[in-house]
């Protein structure tokens, strides 16, 4: 098999980039990293901007405002308190989805919940182009098997960027956000991977028969989920 | 700070593109686009050096991989497998090259990319386990696998 793949190599020698090419490498770099900062600092702005016309239109006309418009400021939930991390859920691990069953784009082909040491890890495949603006969440929902305890693991990306990753107990509110650096894979729009480590404890006090689904959602519109099964393990 | 990050990545900027291009063009046959794929890959892994050094090989590796599988998609969908067929290589690496992309579209995620980085890639099984933070033991495994499933289509051609 390998033989097989070295004969598809190149036979000419790939000659090094001159000066201009690897400048022009280079600025293009540069201008993915300033797009990628732009989208850091506007993210938050745009966020404000939302919530502080939320709050003026409910001001001005509380009457009329809709019970699931989201509160204008909402306090800060409590910090999740970690615990011992459950052995389960047993022999599921992985969810392949099936291609093309997704009602919009993106269509994900295979979401994870890896433990190869303590960590969980949320992980999604995007099969097809992740959109190019827009808010995309990738979201892992793990219930204890009498389904009285839960936790969210959830990715949030804006225009392909990352902007937050968090552990949420859904019952309390309390959440635990984890550093975008955890995330081993760079942002999804980059090729298509999307993952993050969560701290270990995360899932503590779900038990060892604990269940998960997955989902991915964009501008809020659930667009993909895939439920584990004993036959997708990989 | 801006410098040293430039000339970490200058210095390791050759032997990154050489192993997406090598990816990519094993993938595709065509050095216009590898080297195009190999480029960006490089561009991708620039923009975001920080946090992609210490493990910038088999990220470029991965990223080239499925910018490389985009492409061939879109090559697929736009004109169907003529679309290779009339580029100057031996009709057989041509089919090769399109079902090896469409069986390691097929494989299971961890199959996949473990195949990638260890064979698409040429990392060593340490170092395809360090990257996807598994045991060798587990590289083997999914590796075997892998290799198995990719057998059946791409070396009957």
């Amino acid at each position: 098999m390998i033989s097989v793949l070295r004969d598809l190599d190149d036979p000419m020698p790939l000659a090094d980039l001159g000066p201009a090419q690897r400048a022009a490498v280079v600025a293009r770099g540069e201008h993915l990293r300033r797009r990628h900062r732009l989208q850091v600092i506007a993210v938050p702005v745009a966020v404000a901007a939302v919530v502080a016309a939320v709050a003026v239109a409910l001001a001005a006309d509380p009457g009329t405002a809709r019970k699931d418009l989201p509160l204008p400021a909402a306090p800060s939930p409590s910090e999740l308190v970690l615990g011992q991390e459950p052995t389960g859920p047993v022999g599921v691990g992985g969810c392949e989805d099936a291609a093309g069953d997704s009602v919009g784009e993106p269509d994900v082909d295979f979401f994870s919940l890896d433990r190869p040491s303590a960590p969980l890890f949320h992980y999604a495949l995007v099969h097809g182009e992740m959109p190019s603006s827009g808010i995309v969440v990738f979201r892992i929902e793990a219930h204890s098997a009498d389904g009285t305890r839960s936790r969210e693991f959830v990715q949030r990306t804006v225009d392909g960027t990352v902007v937050e990753q968090y552990v949420r107990d859904p019952s309390t509110g309390a959440r635990r956000d984890v550093p975008r650096d955890a995330n081993p894979f760079g942002d999804p729009g980059d090729h298509g991977v999307g993952g993050a480590w969560f701290p270990p404890g995360s899932a503590g006090g779900l038990g060892d028969r604990w269940t998960w689904e997955a989902s991915i959602s964009v501008n809020g519109t659930m667009v993909d989920a895939c439920t584990p099964t004993p036959a997708a393990t990989p | 700070m801006a410098g040293d990050l430039v000339i970490t990545f200058e210095g390791a900027f050759e032997p990154l593109r050489r192993a997406a291009y090598r990816a990519a063009y094993r993938l595709l046959g065509d050095r216009a686009t590898a080297e195009d794929v190999a480029a960006e890959a490089l561009a991708r892994a620039y923009a975001r050096w920080s946090s992609v050094a210490d493990h910038a090989q088999p990220w470029v590796i991965r990223v080239a991989t499925n910018l490389a599988l985009d492409v061939g998609r879109r090559r697929a969908t736009a004109s169907g497998r003529q679309v290779l067929l009339v580029e100057d290589a031996p009709v057989d690496q041509v089919e090769r090259r399109l079902d090896l992309q469409a069986a390691l579209r097929a494989l299971p995620r961890r199959q996949r990319e473990v195949v990638v980085l260890r064979f698409l890639g040429d990392l060593s099984e340490k170092a395809t386990a360090d990257a996807l933070a598994l045991d060798v033991g587990t590289v083997k495994s999914h590796a075997a696998r892998g290799l198995s499933r990719l057998r059946d289509t791409v070396e009957r051609v």
